[in-house]
């Protein structure tokens, strides 16, 4: 028996070795391991005629050689499978048909969203404010005197026949009307599009988009603006990022200054995006004007509080190198698939 | 603006050490943006001075000469040279190898090599003034005239800027939009002041000498606008000539981008620069009346009144501008430029000085009607100060005395001023340096600031008295304004950042912010469109186009072009001409925009006005259109858009088929969007005719929402069902019926069919060949399941047989 058994497992083995495919493989499986005609199933089955004494031994060897035979089984079929798979072809690089293509957000709107989470997450609360806005709102109560240029009629779109009423020109319009809804403390953002009466070229356009933001309450300081456009920078354009302010008049802000950011194409160097000085002016940013505090209800003596603006079209076209700003308000989806 | 260092350099006494580049770097940090720092003379490198020895006949060409310049060098060097006024003996400008020229005046400086023309080997050329950038200073009266500077007692070799004395002087270019709130600015003394204050460098004035009246001349000044003009000053100058201006006026006139007339005019333009203040000198022959007197009326023009510029230009004026004018005639237009027939001229002996002060938005408002820009009108329209008008006329009158030593005052000193202004004195604490910026800074440094920039200080405790100078009335008005001359003069840089210590706040539910939010994140990446940003504004054409009526619509006063002067109530006028522009390149056209629209007829729903009205209410909407050549089921695929991303956002929307709509639609395929019990859209099918309209190809469905209607209703919380953990079984049946039978009352039928039924899907809807003409084909697959077992199969096709059954009988279906 237990020699009989061991040629048994013996031819087996070879024959395993030698099936060169799959269904050779598992013909050798059957005959050795079939239910019911195997031939080592067999042997199994005829454990019992196997006179008592010998019985433990002779199965512990049948055993043995079942499980042998069985883990050869399963090698060579990983063998054979792998040698399939390795000889057969594929193009990794076909695509699904048909193509799987995504909508898209447009490019100002990403950056909104960018900043508008930045922003909540740093406590500012979202609002906005109408388009069509008042002279009063985007003018008078912002500090811009009824001479100054910026009202005349070529830089701003006003309405016919209602001489009061403008496409506002800038974001700064919700300013007062945030700070006569909620009062002090408050910090907000708002975003939207924005309008100038301006001939349309690669580099101007009439209509784009801006993000404002303004925090009002006691011992607001000029410390903290600097605080929170480093903070935004950084964000914007990595821990390196600089920040460099130079005073610039805005009416809405005393001290009113332009905010430059190290240009993150050359790190600073000196290149074509930032016209050699290695800044990028991305931000206008002040403390809020005593007279606009007043306009919005809150004492100066008491309340103080500090603005910024930056231009979100201006935003997208340096993070994306765009160098058309007519592109954004084209409706081409050659342009917003892009995004 | 352009800045002379080396004439900067007389009004203050900066250190030897600081060079140009440092007082551009430290006004652009304090100040004014210099946009560039330009070493004059720099593109002279390698021209000198020759003088032409021989001049032949060029072989090869009739036009071209050879000749021999003397360049200094042992020989001289051969040059072949087209110009027409080449004479031997002749001093010109000779650009040797390496010299960078500009090839008659045009394109790009080109950096000059050894070369052969025409045959002959040229080591030079013998440049016309455009060719080396002194076009301005020596105009060509000839287009192939060489520069001609024989005049010049320099030697031949020597560099050119030597020659003109140009030296290496750098010239600050200075960005005038960053001056625009400090009329201050726009002269060199500005500027000293700012530059002594961030150097802490003492300032060099000189005030010159209060004008001598002198007799002759009877000479009268009225002004019938003091708004317009609140200062007008004039004096009678005996004894001038317009001869050329010395050459150190005419250098620092060049440095500054002024070219230089004659010294009559020259010494007005100096003025200017110098203080910045606009002068103007009259020739008096030409303003005198019979008897010699000069009468000088400051009026506004008549209505339609012609006056022709020294320019030459004829403009037509109205009764908003300012004139200068004698008893007959009009001789300047105020502030702007005077007229040709007062011009100084080769003739004049005798001039009216004029230094005047005129207020900014009349000048602004003139030149721009006119589009006449001039040096002098950028400067009043910042506001002047009126003192000015007084130091420009002494200054002036120095100057000529200077030039013309025999030059006689010869009337008396008119000036309409009346009524002087005040100066301002502000108090300002220091704790609120502390307080606003976090800098600490001694009232010593604080007060030495203010001193150098000319404001009157003095110390009280802990406050400083601050008397506001007259030249910046215009721009210091509160104490915020001085704190912030302190900070930037002591620099923005020593500020030290920090973040504000945050008052919590509750956020504001901001349900439309949100909504849209949703919307467009679900519109882009789940259903494919792609968001479109477009203006407010639209076409005629596109309005009437939809059925709407243009005199509806707000208009804008001074339309950016005339094609777009309405803003818009809808967003459908500019998405399908989006779909027009992008029909050609791309199958699918399939694009959103979220945006407010302009109702000027729903004033009460509008945002307060500020003042006592409301704004026109600016509802936010949503549009979309879609139009897919590949295709056959546009109008579902939009409406199972909108249902699935205003559900993604909480929004359930209705569709409901409308009854009536507008004339674009195309009829029997619009639907009403219903959320709650407020109707607030529309989705359809674009009606042929309107497609044409638009140049639309393939059938386009648009759909419009007014978000701000949508956030208003109650936000619904998604409901959740248990899953069963038994097994599902489908069964599939396709249904032919009549067309008119509406797809979601069957598939509401099949829903209740069966209390085994737990879902319902179409997979097919089919017209055509295969099922009779006015029928249709639905096939749905049919899930059934139950929660306490699992089914057989008898059972499901038990359920499956009385579901057919129901709904046959319901719409008289056939099963196919």
């Amino acid at each position: 028996m237990e020699h009989s058994l061991k040629a048994l497992q013996e031819k087996a083995l070879k024959e395993i070795a030698g099936a060169n495919d799959i269904d050779a493989l598992e013909t050798v499986e059957i005959q050795y391991m079939g239910r019911a005609a195997g031939e080592l199933t067999a042997i199994l089955k005829n454990l019992k005629d196997v006179p008592a004494a010998e019985r433990p031994r002779t199965g512990a060897l049948a055993n043995e050689i079942k499980q042998d035979i069985e883990a050869q089984i399963l090698e060579r079929r990983e063998a054979l499978l792998a040698r399939e798979e390795n000889e057969s072809v594929f193009d990794v690089t076909e695509s699904y048909v048909p193509r799987r293509e995504s909508g898209t957000l447009h490019p100002t709107t990403q950056i909104q969203y960018e900043l508008e989470d930045f922003f909540a997450a740093m406590g500012f609360r979202i609002i906005d404010g109408p388009e069509l806005e008042s002279d009063f709102y985007n003018f008078s109560a912002l500090n811009i005197a009824p001479d100054h240029p910026a009202r005349d009629m070529q830089d701003t779109l006003y309405i016919k026949d209602h001489p009061t009423w403008l496409m506002r020109t800038q974001t700064s319009s919700v300013q007062v009307r945030a700070m006569r809804e909620y009062g002090a403390p408050l910090q907000a953002i708002a975003s939207g599009r924005c309008f100038r009466n301006e001939a349309t070229d690669a580099r101007h356009e009439h209509t784009f988009h801006q993000l404002e933001g303004f925090v009002v309450g006691e011992d607001v300081s000029f410390a903290h603006l600097k605080g929170i456009l480093d903070a935004v920078a950084r964000h914007l354009y990595g821990e390196d990022t600089q920040v460099r302010l130079r005073p610039k008049y805005y009416p809405f802000v005393e001290p009113g200054v332009n905010g430059e950011v190290t240009c993150s194409f050359c790190a600073g160097g000196g290149c074509a995006l930032c016209k050699q000085t290695g800044w990028l002016e991305i931000f206008g940013a002040g403390l809020i004007h005593p007279h606009v505090l007043k306009e919005g209800g809150l004492d100066s003596k008491k309340v103080s509080g500090l603005a910024f603006g930056f231009g979100l079209t201006r935003l997208a076209m340096l993070k994306y190198g765009i160098n058309d700003i007519r592109l954004f308000m084209s409706a081409d989806m050659q342009f917003l698939k892009q995004f | 603006m352009l800045i002379s260092f080396s004439w900067l350099k007389e009004l203050v006494t900066l250190p030897a050490r600081v060079r140009a580049e440092d007082v551009a770097k430290r006004l652009s940090l304090s100040t004014v943006e210099v946009e560039g720092v330009r070493q004059q003379g720099a593109d002279l490198e390698n021209i000198v001075v020759g003088i032409i020895k021989k001049i032949e006949p060029h072989p090869n060409a009739d036009r071209l000469r050879v000749t021999q310049v003397d360049t200094g060098g042992k020989n001289p060097l051969t040059i072949v040279c087209g110009g027409s006024n080449l004479r031997v003996g002749q001093k010109v400008a000779v650009a040797c190898v390496g010299a960078h020229v500009r090839w008659h005046g045009e394109g790009e400086l080109v950096e000059l090599t050894h070369t052969t023309i025409r045959g002959v080997a040229s080591e030079g050329m013998i440049c016309a003034s455009t060719e080396i950038g002194l076009g301005e200073r020596f105009p060509l009266k000839d287009e192939k005239e060489i520069l001609d500077i024989s005049d010049c007692a320099a030697r031949a070799g020597t560099p050119l800027t030597e020659a003109f004395g140009l030296g290496q002087s750098a010239v600050l270019e200075i960005d005038n939009k960053s001056l625009s709130n400090r009329p201050d600015l726009w002269g060199y003394t500005g500027i000293a002041r700012e530059v002594s204050a961030l150097f802490k460098a003492p300032l060099v004035l000189k005030t010159p000498p209060a004008i001598k009246t002198g007799k002759g001349i009877a000479l009268r000044v009225s002004v019938q606008d003091t708004v317009a003009c609140p200062r007008y000053m004039a004096v009678a100058l005996k004894g001038v000539k317009a001869v050329p201006s010395p050459a150190w006026m005419q250098e620092r006139l060049h440095a500054s981008g002024v070219r230089s007339i004659n010294a009559v005019v020259d010494v007005t333009n100096y003025v200017m620069l110098e203080i910045g203040q606009p002068m103007h000198a009259f020739d008096y022959d030409a303003i005198k009346d019979a008897r010699g007197a000069v009468e000088i009326v400051v009026r506004p023009a008549k209505q339609r009144e012609e006056f022709t510029t020294l320019d030459g230009h004829k403009h037509t004026l109205h009764d908003k501008m300012l004139l200068i004018a004698n008893k007959t005639r009009a001789v300047a237009l105020a502030g702007v430029m005077g007229g040709d027939l007062s011009a100084i001229a080769d003739t004049t002996h005798t001039i009216i000085l004029e230094s005047a002060n005129f207020n900014a938005r009349s000048i602004r408002r003139t030149s721009n009607t006119l589009s006449l820009r001039t040096e002098s009108s950028a400067r009043f329209e910042k506001s002047l100060d009126p003192a000015q008008a007084e130091q420009g006329l002494r200054r002036a009158v120095e100057l000529y005395k200077k030039i013309f030593p025999s030059v006689e005052i010869a009337s008396i000193v008119a000036d309409t001023y009346s009524k002087k202004a005040k100066s301002l004195v502000i108090t300002l604490a220091e704790a609120v340096l502390q307080k606003k910026f976090g800098i600490r800074i001694s009232l010593k440094e604080v007060r030495q600031i203010f001193e150098r920039l000319g404001f009157g200080v003095s110390v009280r405790g802990k406050n400083l008295r601050v008397e506001v100078p007259s030249y910046r009335a215009r721009d210091i008005n509160v104490s915020e304004d001085l704190v912030e001359e302190v900070v930037r003069i002591h620099g923005y840089e020593h500020i030290k950042a920090a973040l504000p210590k945050i008052h919590m706040l509750v956020p504001a539910h901001a349900p439309l912010h949100m909504l849209a939010r949703a919307l467009k994140m679900r519109m882009a990446y789940e259903n494919k469109f792609h968001e479109s940003v477009s203006y407010a504004f639209v076409r005629a054409g596109a309005l009437t186009a939809l059925g709407l009526k243009p005199e509806n619509h707000l208009m804008l006063s001074h339309p950016l072009s005339e094609e777009r002067p309405y803003v818009t109530t809808t967003l459908a006028a500019n998405l399908l001409e989006a779909v027009e522009k992008n029909q050609h390149g791309n199958d699918r056209v399939a694009l959103f925009e979220v945006a407010p629209v302009f109702l000027p007829e729903h004033l009460k729903q509008g945002v307060d006005d500020g003042a006592i009205g409301r704004l026109p209410y600016q509802p936010l909407h949503f549009g979309c259109v879609y139009s897919d050549k590949n295709e056959t089921h546009s109008f579902a695929y939009v409406r199972d858009s909108l249902e699935s991303a205003f559900g993604a956002a909480g929004y359930d929307l209705k569709f409901i088929k409308a009854q009536e709509g507008a004339r674009w639609w195309r009829a029997n395929t619009a639907v009403d969007i219903w959320c709650a019990d407020k109707k607030v859209g529309y989705c359809t099918i674009v009606g042929r005719h309107t497609q044409g309209l638009f140049g639309i190809s393939h059938e386009a469905v648009v759909a419009e929402i007014d978000l701000s209607l949508v956030a208003k209703t109650n936000f619904r919380v998604k409901s959740y069902h248990v899953p069963s953990p038994f097994p599902a079984v489908t069964r599939d049946v396709a249904l032919v019926m009549n067309e008119s039978v509406q797809y979601a009352d069957v598939q509401e039928t099949l829903t209740h069919a069966h209390a085994l039924v737990k879902n319902v899907e179409l997979f097919d809807s089919y017209h055509g060949e295969h099922v009779d003409a006015g029928k249709k084909s639905l096939a749905f697959h049919i899930t059934y399941q139950s929660n306490e077992r699992t089914l057989t199969a008898d059972e499901a096709d038990a359920a499956h047989k009385a579901l057919i059954a129901k709904v046959v009988h319901r719409y008289k279906a056939q099963v196919r």
